[in-house]
């Protein structure tokens, strides 16, 4: 059987969908995972988002009418001295007008630490579910961007059962408890 | 290119040193041959020398040349669009296409070479279509690939599976 070279398995990989490409193709051989990893840097994980979900009502005690908000950070890089990290900013909140009191909410929890119990709305363009996911290895960058393993966020988002939060197109809502 | 041009005959001669004729217009469809032919300068007089591709693979990327002589030139536009459509292949293809792994790969190595854009788009299709949905021991089996993952990586595969899988 001939041999393809990378470049060729770079061009196959441009018409998989992520999902094939890393759980499959990249458990294949060597060769192919080198080939899915570049892939899924070079055009898959740009179109990642990570964000927290939070209620924005003051003090901790949920209530019928609690809004929740939603902090979403968009990929901007890979970081060049860890590249096995990358770089996700550029906030935005939602809805607009919660923007002071998430930012306050933000840069609080980000004091106090995340940890690895923290669960990330993590979505694959706008095509992909919307899933909880917990990303231990997560680091806040500054007040506005966080270090993300990418190897730990597609294990993580494309594994088989990752939960998919209820309503998940909906950005914000008012929910009872 | 003029009519006379077109129909104008080539002369190829295969890595196992066959020589094949054909018209200069099927050829064409190689940017490889085309730039040659233009370096020539005098087409039909001296052989062709297409070096890595054996008589068997270069009949066969001919017969998908003379069947898409006259498909326009692809623009950037399709380009784009063709890397969003996985299983968008003309039947026509899906046919040509329809050959064993070896002959696949054969013909996607020699569509990179002569730089025969539209065959390589098909050939890679083609490929990703027979991955979808495969798992990577099928895609093994499928295509002949050796596990070469040290035991240490499967183990550190299945145990970052495994976590994943609980989260």
């Amino acid at each position: 059987m001939p041999h393809l070279p990378d470049e060729i398995w770079l061009q196959i990989l441009n018409y998989l969908p992520p999902l094939d490409i890393w759980r499959s193709v990249h458990l294949t051989n060597t060769q192919l995972a080198s080939a899915a990893e570049e892939a899924m840097l070079k055009r898959i994980i740009e179109s990642f988002t990570i964000g927290l979900s939070f209620s924005l009502g003051a003090g901790s005690r949920h209530r019928w009418y609690d809004i929740r908000g939603t902090i979403t950070f968009q990929f901007k890089e890979i970081n060049k001295h860890n590249p096995q990290y990358v770089l996700f900013g550029s906030l935005r909140v939602h809805p607009d007008h919660a923007y002071s009191r998430a930012m306050e909410r933000w840069k609080r929890m980000s004091a106090d630490g995340l940890g690895g119990r923290q669960e990330w709305r993590v979505q694959y363009g706008d095509e992909g579910p919307l899933k909880m996911v917990r990303l231990p290895k997560l680091i806040v960058a500054d007040k506005e961007g966080i270090f993300c393993d990418w190897k730990e966020l597609f294990d993580v988002y494309f594994a088989e059962d990752g939960l998919v939060e209820p309503g998940a197109h909906v950005a914000w809502n008012s929910r009872a408890n | 290119m003029s009519a006379t041009e077109a129909e104008q005959q080539v002369k190829l001669v295969s890595s196992d040193n066959v020589e094949i004729i054909t018209e200069r217009k099927v050829a064409e469809r190689s940017m490889l041959i085309k730039n040659m032919i233009e370096d020539l300068g005098a087409p039909g007089e001296e052989p062709i020398p297409i070096m890595n591709v054996s008589e068997a693979v270069l009949r066969k990327v001919l017969e998908w040349c003379s069947h898409h002589k006259n498909d326009p030139a692809p623009t950037q536009d399709d380009d784009a669009d063709s890397r969003k459509k996985t299983t968008d292949i003309e039947d026509w293809d899906q046919k040509f296409m329809q050959v064993d792994q070896e002959m696949l790969f054969e013909i996607i190595l020699a569509a990179n070479y002569m730089d025969i854009k539209a065959l390589l788009d098909v050939g890679c299709k083609t490929v990703a279509n027979m991955i979808k949905g495969k798992s990577p021991e099928e895609i093994r089996k499928t295509f002949n690939i050796q596990n070469d993952f040290t035991p240490e990586e499967e183990e550190q595969i299945r145990r970052e599976n495994e976590w994943a899988e609980d989260r």
